[in-house]
């Protein structure tokens, strides 16, 4: 079992590595995703889709954040957490009740939610390289 | 007033502009600053074809559309043929792309190497030409298909891919009875993008996206 990490090192890429290092947080813009080690050191692969009924990625000189939450409910470890500025911020575990209501909300907005513009794609793509550059 | 537009072609990716209408191979090299001249050989792209252009010889830009030009350092050239049309190129080597680019080759199309038993040409390859055979090289409609599955290039055969399938690309190991897999594409078949539940079933093309997340969002 590896350590638990509090940090998160940013690191873009084209393709994302078939084995991830521990406190490393892997982004392919082309992909639209990003993917980690579960920062309590289980080794479980969490992928974030970056997309607009997903997650936000937000690039900053501290780091990357990450909204909402990653609530890992489904490995063992139940890790939950927020990744702000690098940071790893360590939530609660979910009740049973919250779990099945994100999860709900999930289906309705993935269901209501129009395919995402090109507009949209571009701004993502301005924001995320003016932070990644600029 | 009299007409003053010039006329414009592509030079190595680079648009050039000219009063005159008719060009030597020698002005083109000589606009371009390509010095001693004949060092240089200079390339046609003609209607997915391409030819030498000679010091002497003359092309008339008001005959052709679009006229692109591409040198290259040296005094030899190489012959070709893709999808049965004549092609001359500067260099030992032709990428994928630029055949791809200068044939005017659908992406979604396979190159094929006849001369090594069929052999598929990677998109991110290269072809080594001789000076002697002239290399055979057509595209077809490809048997697999290129995509990225969690940022990760993975083959897989050309057809409808469902929900199922596409997870067990991200993770071998699935477990549909106890966990949930989310999935979003992008990059699809006409810019196709959205999400793939359950009992749904998706085309797939080089270069598609898709994300799968095995977590909640809270």
């Amino acid at each position: 079992m590896m350590a638990r990490v509090d940090r998160l090192t940013t690191v873009f890429v084209k393709d994302i590595p078939e084995q991830l290092e521990n406190g490393v947080l892997y982004v392919s813009p082309e992909c639209h995703v990003a993917l980690h080690n579960c920062a309590c050191g289980c080794g479980e692969e969490v992928s974030t889709p970056l997309v607009q009924t997903e997650y936000d990625f937000i690039m900053e000189d501290e780091g990357a954040s990450i909204w909402p939450s990653i609530g890992n409910h489904d490995f063992p470890c139940g890790s939950h957490y927020i990744i702000k500025r690098g940071r790893i911020h360590w939530a609660g575990k979910m009740s049973r009740q919250q779990i099945e209501a994100g999860r709900a909300y999930d289906r309705l907005i993935k269901r209501g939610a129009q395919p995402k513009g090109l507009e949209a794609i571009v701004a993502w793509f301005k924001r995320l390289w003016a932070k990644f550059i600029g | 007033m009299p007409d003053t537009s010039n006329f414009t072609y592509k030079l190595d990716g680079r648009l050039v502009a000219t009063d005159d209408a008719i060009l030597s191979g020698r002005d083109i090299r000589g606009n371009a600053g390509l010095n001693p001249m004949s060092d240089y050989v200079l390339i046609q792209i003609v209607d997915r074809a391409s030819r030498s252009i000679g010091l002497d010889e003359t092309i008339d830009l008001r005959e052709v559309d679009e006229p692109e030009f591409l040198s290259f350092k040296g005094d030899r050239t190489f012959s070709l043929t893709v999808n049965e049309r004549g092609f001359e190129w500067g260099a030992a080597t032709i990428s994928a792309a630029d055949i791809y680019r200068c044939a005017s080759i659908d992406e979604d199309l396979e190159l094929i190497l006849d001369s090594a038993g069929d052999a598929v040409i990677p998109a991110d390859g290269e072809v080594t030409l001789s000076e002697k055979g002239v290399e055979r090289i057509r595209g077809r409609e490809a048997k697999t298909v290129i995509i990225k599955v969690n940022g990760r290039p993975r083959t897989v055969p050309k057809k409808k891919h469902s929900y199922r399938e596409i997870a067990l690309l991200a993770y071998p190991d699935a477990d549909f009875d106890n966990f949930k897999y989310t999935i979003t594409y992008l990059k699809g078949v006409h810019g196709a993008e959205g999400d793939l539940v359950e009992g749904e079933k998706i085309e797939v093309k080089n270069g598609m996206v898709f994300n799968v997340r095995r977590a909640d969002k809270s």
